[in-house]
């Protein structure tokens, strides 16, 4: 490629100057992707949350007629889903793909504990014995807990968690929906609230999203 | 006699249009996930496409291993999961819906012995449309992980 050249001087021809700034970028490109960690935002598909301070004190009952607790959060991370027992598509199908997350992490992680909480929005109709048969389907080592509804609200509305029981629409067999907040929800091994993960909900997305987690808390 | 001609030809074109305004309903991967096995409810999931070129509207679903089947959506407001029964549902002209997970689904209610992965389920699709009446459908259990299946049933 000719240059523009005035006589006397040497100019680096553009060609060159062009290759360099690539150069530079690339550079500051793999730097970056490589040796970087997370952006400050910490992107993820929801909502990282400050988790600065305890939650306050809870008390549900798990699926073998155990206590769970704030105790029970800690020492482990934690996905927590709520839901209920007869709903159809949303429930089962978030469960399942926990379940996906679950086996993949076990694949990876060392001394990780990370522990599966499928919490029951609907204790009129699951009782312990339901949540057991319901939550051994997905995997035998997943959580179900639920507790009277004043006792469920101690916990959800820390957590900006919204359930509504709507008997309005009962069909002739008695039978109701629950509405329900989709999220799943993230805990540290401080027992802390740590990120809100929207749905809908995909294996790959939520490990994704725990793997930025896990960097942007260095934790 | 051409007259009779004209006569038996409107008619015989009549008649074929007739039977032909009412093809059936193609109904395509057909599936219920599987479930714990003390499960009330379940959901089925479906592809149906409507080769009319009036739309058809599908009324009610039913299947001798059920109590009942009930159409529902699920809908995502702001967050929450909501459910919104669906009294009945109009295949387009030409057109088709899919029942499919976080969408508009089937819910078999109160199953008639166990139902496991691999069970095979008769199922009734009552349409309003002349001519089309009932289809029967058969719809097969499966995991939630598995490929959906590609049965075509009429």
């Amino acid at each position: 490629m000719p240059t523009n050249q005035t006589p006397g001087r040497t100019t680096i021809p553009v060609h060159w100057i062009f290759i360099g700034l690539i150069a530079l970028a690339v550079g500051a490109w793999a730097s970056f992707s490589v040796f970087q960690t997370p952006p400050a935002n910490g992107q993820i598909s929801g909502t990282l949350i400050n988790a600065s301070t305890d939650l306050k004190d809870f008390k549900l009952l798990d699926h073998k007629r155990q206590a769970f607790t704030n105790e029970q959060l800690k020492g482990r991370w934690s996905f927590v889903f709520f839901g209920y027992t007869h709903c159809p598509d949303v429930c089962p199908n978030t469960m399942t793909v926990l379940n996906v997350v679950a086996n993949e992490l076990k694949k990876k992680t060392t001394n990780d504990l990370v522990q599966y909480v499928f919490v029951s929005v609907d204790p009129e109709r699951d009782t312990q014995e339901q949540l057991a048969e319901f939550i051994k389907f997905f995997n035998k080592d997943f959580i179900a807990v639920t507790a009277p509804i004043p006792e469920l609200k101690r916990f959800t509305d820390q957590l900006g968690i919204l359930f509504m029981v709507d008997k309005n629409n009962m069909d002739k067999n008695n039978r109701y929906v629950v509405d329900h907040s989709a999220h799943i929800l993230v805990f540290n091994p401080q027992g802390r609230f740590q990120a809100l993960l929207n749905y809908p909900h995909d294996a790959r997305k939520l490990l994704a999203d725990y793997a930025t987690i896990r960097a942007f808390t260095n934790q | 006699m051409l007259k009779l001609r004209i006569i038996l030809t409107a008619s015989a074109i009549a008649l074929v249009t007739t039977v032909s305004m009412a093809d059936e309903l193609k109904f395509s991967s057909v599936w219920i996930k599987s479930g714990p096995p003390t499960a009330k409810i379940l959901a089925g999931y479906l592809v149906v496409e409507n080769p009319n070129q009036q739309p058809v509207t599908l009324q009610a679903f039913r299947s001798p291993q059920f109590k009942a089947i009930e159409m529902h959506e699920t809908v995502i407001d702001a967050g929450m999961a909501r459910m919104r029964p669906v009294t009945s549902i109009q295949i387009p002209a030409a057109g088709r819906i899919e029942f499919k997970p976080g969408g508009l689904h089937l819910m078999f209610l109160e199953p008639r012995g166990t139902v496991k992965t691999g069970d095979k389920i008769i199922l009734v699709a009552e349409t309003l449309t002349k001519g089309l009446g009932e289809i029967k459908i058969e719809a097969i259990v499966k995991d939630a992980t598995s490929k959906t299946d590609h049965s075509h049933h009429h």
